[in-house]
């Protein structure tokens, strides 16, 4: 079973990692299933996230000396590790299916003010699909991964309110490009 | 390309589930594979080369004083 650790141990099991590869276990073990989850999320299959997150373990204790803590959590690495990680995997393929929970369609629609309609959901998710990367990834992560605005910035390494805005900005663009497709 | 699909939901993992995905010991052997030097021939390594250079000289040194 994993354990969670304050910041002060988690320090502590870095520096360790960091000087003897053989202390990593510890980090892996308190973050292999929220990493695995994350990329389960996104993939298609259970194989094929365990794959993706040893890979994300792999990287990270390869570059765990050059780890430097800047104030966000240890998870806020491997969060980004594990999204380029994601990334790579789908680059390899040419058309990328991601599966999305009607629950998450639901949400993201009522944040549009809209309410959950199939014909409305696939016009906007064709339009996330289009959105730069970067945007592309924080509705991502803010709707599909769940992931809090406290969460998002630690990722990014911006504030929590700067995430909060970047996501709203992104919806109020998409608000519009959707306006400007049904009035065609 | 990217594609969104929309499903009702995804079968979550169990707990046995994530615990049989988790392996150190395979990660550690990824790890000792992707650091561990490749092994280069005594001709090509630089430091075998300079001391077998210098050992040979010494000996033609030595050679040379008899």
């Amino acid at each position: 079973m994993s354990r969670q650790y304050n910041r002060t141990e988690e320090l502590i099991y870095i520096k360790k990692a960091q000087d003897d590869p053989r202390y990593f276990g510890v980090l892996y073990d308190a973050y292999h299933k929220p990493i695995l989850l994350f990329i389960y999320g996104r993939v298609r299959d259970k194989e094929t996230a365990a794959d993706v997150t040893q890979q994300v373990f792999l990287k990270a204790m390869l570059n765990i000396k050059k780890y430097q803590d800047r104030g966000f959590p240890f998870s806020s690495w491997l969060y980004r590790i594990a999204m380029n990680e994601v990334n790579m995997h789908y680059r390899e393929q040419k058309i990328v299916e991601v599966e999305i929970k009607e629950k998450d369609a639901a949400t993201l629609m009522q944040e549009m003010g809209d309410e959950f309609a199939e014909e409305k959901i696939a016009i906007i998710l064709d339009l996330i699909a289009k959105l730069p990367e970067d945007q592309n990834r924080i509705i991502e992560m803010r709707f599909f991964d769940r992931l809090s605005f406290q969460e998002i910035g630690d990722i990014l390494g911006i504030t929590e309110p700067n995430a909060k805005m970047r996501v709203y900005r992104i919806l109020e663009k998409l608000k519009t490009d959707l306006l400007n497709l049904l009035n065609r | 390309m990217k594609k969104y699909k929309v499903i009702k939901e995804k079968r979550p993992l169990t707990d046995d589930e994530i615990e049989g995905l988790k392996s150190f010991s395979q990660l550690t052997q990824s790890y000792q594979r992707a650091t561990r030097r490749p092994e280069v021939p005594l001709y090509k390594n630089k430091w075998a080369f300079v001391a077998l250079v210098i050992a040979v000289l010494l000996l033609l040194l030595m050679l040379g004083e008899l």
